[in-house]
């Protein structure tokens, strides 16, 4: 099983539990198995599974718990499309002040944001798929992809710029 | 375009992350290796003069590689793969 661990990091940067995420992977591993058919053959197995845990989660784990972590889609993408962004600055961060942060410090910024902001960053940044599998694999629009993307990256800055600022980098 | 921003800057005392939108959209899709090879090098020769976007390059890309290399997968439990292959059946995943 080459796409278990994979699929459990991502379970468990969904729910943040550990038996959670065991049955998430679980029941991804049972649905595919049920449903091989719908597989097409020479796709993403990856993104398959993927999008199999991405669907459960939503089903089963986010409409009884996590409400409030709903993000309101209309208003980010008028948002970016706006002439009159108002971004925080990127070159503000300092490259230097990454070096020397660890592990932690990254994954507790990243579990900071939102879950859909938190899911396109790992689907993109630590999983390496492509937009056009992004968007199958959350059932988006390939310009919903990246702008949900340039808004993660966006908010996973201002916690990083946080981070520094407490350990103490200039800016 | 780049004298319009200024000047919208200058009135509104805001900053734009990027030169101009088309840099931002190319940055990202360079980053993620979405982008075609001429907007690629259109991209990479902009960043040679353009010291802004160059600064928002260095450090995007050093959020990225951050994301990829400093975050520690879990260890999956003996007893998830145990109870997956009890439901599936031997040598059927
Ligand atoms: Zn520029």
């Amino acid at each position: 099983m080459p796409l278990i661990k994979p699929l459990y990091n991502f379970a468990f940067r969904l729910t943040f539990d550990e038996d959670d995420a065991h049955d998430l992977v679980q029941e991804t591993y049972l649905k595919a198995y049920r449903f091989i058919d719908s597989y097409e053959k020479g796709t993403n197995a990856k993104a398959w599974l993927f999008r199999i845990l991405k669907n459960s989660f939503i089903n089963d784990y986010r409409k009884s718990s996590k409400q409030p972590g709903m993000v309101d889609y209309q208003e980010v993408e008028s948002y970016y499309n706006s002439d009159e962004v108002d971004e925080p600055i990127t070159s503000d961060l300092r490259v230097d002040a990454f070096k020397d942060m660890l592990g932690d410090e990254v994954a507790n910024a990243l579990n900071a944001l939102d879950v859909d902001f938190r899911t396109i960053i790992i689907l993109c940044d630590l999983e390496g798929f492509t937009y056009e599998e992004m968007a199958k694999i959350l059932d988006i629009p390939i310009g919903t992809v990246r702008s949900r993307l340039h808004r993660a990256r966006q908010l996973l800055k201002d916690k990083l710029r946080e981070y520094a600022k407490t350990m103490g980098f200039k800016e | 375009m780049k004298s319009l921003i200024a000047f919208f800057q200058k009135i509104t005392g805001k900053k734009k992350a990027y030169c101009c939108n088309d840099c931002l959209c190319n940055l990202y899709m360079v980053l993620d290796g979405e982008a075609s090879p001429e907007q690629q090098e259109k991209f990479m020769k902009h960043i040679d003069t353009c010291s802004h976007c160059f600064e928002c390059y260095k450090v995007d890309r050093s959020v990225k590689e951050l994301i990829k290399y400093k975050i520690q997968n879990m260890e999956v439990p003996s007893s998830l793969i145990e109870s997956i292959k009890n439901k599936i059946g031997p040598g059927k995943c």
